[in-house]
């Protein structure tokens, strides 16, 4: 393709992205803090487990009959 | 007569270019009703997170490349630049499954969406795609059509895989046809990693052009791209609900989260503390957290919302070179041939 096809193509691009509707940062941070609140307790990287047992992960320790 | 000057035409469009760049950056800026450190500093603090290595995964020769959890996150596919691809069973520790690949150089490694197969590619330029129902993943079906290497595979769906690749570009793959049915063009440099959205109905994509883009599966367009990083963008990951946001690693030693109907950076996660580049980046299933890979061996924990760093993930002996997070863990790669699971307290 040459230059000027290939720069017409990245004109026709950038007039597509521009026109996109955007919404107001205010809303999409108010949605995203209610997301991470509504499913916080079950990210066990955030609230940890509530009890050793569990955590699939946990060392199990202990003695076991042979 | 040889002319080397642009002529008109070509003067008029590097204009056109420049003025649409100027009117994305505007429209960007009138959605900017808010200011993301304002709308988030009252919020309580996580306090600081302890995170701990549950399992080791021993058993790569050489550096991990890349990984994938399966679709019950109790197995993880690890890719090694020894040539294989090693399915564990993350809780007993141990190796279901082993495909020796045709090729050591492997970047790529991808479970099908019923986990049945995976998908790999490298510096071979090749996808491949192995039956794990077969011993060591049967004969593999070997489709050419990239020009460069492949960084990263995503199944879109049982039938086709969407992949990036150092010729710039991104690809749909029909499995079936054993092709590649749609060309994503438009990053001007190797296109490093891509995330899947969850539904499939978008994929992003971090180049080493600087930027990251989102492209349309059901349109096949690009519907954005985002600029900022300072050096090449060589890890993505969603936002949980993947239609609002997605985070990346660069070079530059940040990690970004990008909202996706703003249209903009919300977060730059990224202090005087980190000298050296991020690898790679995973989003926990909740989106507070941001776990980063860096090049000083380290994995750091960030809160996405008041752009904290929280915790080290200290562990691996080399470079990171991968991560992925799901509900209870995070898995890690790293060139020290090892692959290790992750709690948090």
């Amino acid at each position: 393709m040459s230059s000027i096809a290939q720069q017409k193509k990245i004109v026709e691009q950038l007039r597509a992205e521009a026109s996109m509707a955007r919404k107001p940062v205010s809303e999409c941070v108010k949605d995203m803090i209610q997301f991470m609140d509504s499913n916080k307790d079950k990210d066990c990287l955030v609230s940890g487990f509530q009890s050793k047992k569990d955590n699939p992960f946990q060392e199990k320790g202990g003695c076991s009959v042979l | 007569m040889e002319d080397d000057q642009p002529c008109e035409e070509e003067l008029k469009l590097v204009a056109e270019i420049k003025e649409m760049k100027a009117r994305i950056r505007t429209a960007r800026k009138e959605a900017a009703d808010a200011d993301y450190v304002t709308e988030t500093e009252n919020l309580p603090p996580l306090g600081r997170l302890k995170f701990k290595v549950r399992k080791e995964l021993h058993g790569h020769l050489a550096k991990l490349t890349d990984l994938h959890w399966g679709k019950n996150s109790d197995t993880l596919v690890t890719a090694g630049q020894d040539g294989k691809l090693f399915v564990w069973d993350v809780y007993k520790c141990m190796k279901q499954n082993a495909v020796f690949l045709n090729t050591a150089w492997v970047m790529a490694v991808s479970f099908s969406p019923d986990n049945t197969r995976v998908a790999s590619g490298g510096l071979d330029n090749i996808l491949s795609i192995h039956n794990l129902e077969e011993p060591e993943g049967g004969t593999p079906i070997e489709l050419s059509g990239h020009d460069g290497y492949i960084a990263s595979i995503r199944f879109t769906d049982a039938s086709h895989c969407v992949t990036s690749s150092g010729d710039k570009s991104c690809a749909l793959w029909d499995l079936q046809a054993g092709k590649i049915v749609h060309q994503f063009l438009g990053h001007e440099n190797d296109v490093n990693a891509l995330a899947l959205a969850s539904h499939s109905q978008h994929f992003a994509s971090a180049s080493s052009d600087k930027t990251a883009k989102l492209w349309d599966l059901r349109e096949q367009h690009c519907r954005a791209t985002y600029w900022g990083h300072e050096l090449d963008v060589n890890g993505v990951d969603y936002f949980p609900q993947c239609d609002y946001a997605f985070a990346t690693s660069s070079d530059d030693g940040s990690c970004r989260m990008w909202d996706i109907r703003a249209d903009q950076m919300l977060a730059n996660l990224g202090d005087d503390f980190i000298q050296c580049g991020s690898t790679c980046v995973a989003v926990s299933r909740s989106g507070r957290l941001v776990m980063a890979g860096y090049d000083d061996y380290n994995c750091h924990v960030w809160d996405l919302l008041l752009e904290e760093r929280i915790g080290i993930m200290l562990g691996h002996d080399n470079r990171i070179s991968c991560i992925g997070s799901q509900w209870i863990a995070v898995a890690t790669g790293a060139w020290d041939n090892n692959s290790f699971i992750w709690t948090a307290k």
